[in-house]
């Protein structure tokens, strides 16, 4: 199966983001991330993540953006729906607030689960199923 | 199409029309916004966002979107 979507348009700039349902401890919030290649790592918004039920109790990790920003993480397991699938995968939470402006879909998790296609010129993507 | 769903459609094609949100995080229905609050937590504690479950976004400002192109 394959999902079609389109860029969106934020403040003049096209961004590929998805929606999708994240869920921990019986808490749901329907929302978009920004699908990004460049990241290791799916990262939740600070505030999703608190209202989530997070606690900043999880695994710590450290990342450096390529621009040599340091974010610590902590990390947590958190049920998806994305494109028509539910799976497990996780997700940073930014010790500090407002570090991490999108939450964001990277390698770790999406990416294993879905082929990824980026159409650039047609401001489109696609998630197919592996 | 859920209503999760359609509040993401809204999203996309009426883009530039949240832009003017920026920096807030927005509830979206099938039908266009039906909230809009400085924290996510005083969004989600609205009476319609919790008897709906609607589509929530926190729209950036342009300073932010640039932060990530900048990555």
């Amino acid at each position: 199966m394959t999902a079609d979507f389109e860029y969106k348009c934020i403040q003049g700039e096209k961004l590929p983001l998805a929606p999708i349902k994240l869920t921990h401890l019986g808490r749901t919030i329907l929302t978009e991330a920004l699908i990004d290649s460049g990241s290791a790592l799916s990262i939740v918004h600070g505030e999703i993540g608190e209202q989530l039920g997070l606690v900043h109790r999880g695994e710590l990790v450290k990342i450096s953006g390529a621009g040599g920003k340091e974010t610590v993480l902590h990390m947590y397991e958190l049920d998806n729906e994305l494109a028509g699938r539910n799976f497990k995968s996780k997700f940073g939470l930014p010790m500090k607030r407002g570090d991490v402006p999108y939450s964001i879909l990277g390698r770790d998790g999406i990416f294993e689960n879905f082929e990824v296609k980026f159409r650039q010129r047609e401001s489109k993507f696609a998630l197919s199923d592996y | 199409m859920d209503v999760a769903t359609a509040g993401y459609s809204w999203s996309v094609k009426h883009s530039s029309e949240l832009d003017k949100h920026a920096g807030k995080w927005v509830a979206i229905s099938n039908d266009g916004p039906i909230a809009v609050s400085g924290t996510l937590k005083e969004l989600m504690d609205k009476k319609d966002v919790k008897r709906l479950n609607p589509f929530i976004t926190r729209i950036p400002t342009k300073e932010e979107v640039l932060s990530v192109l900048r990555l």
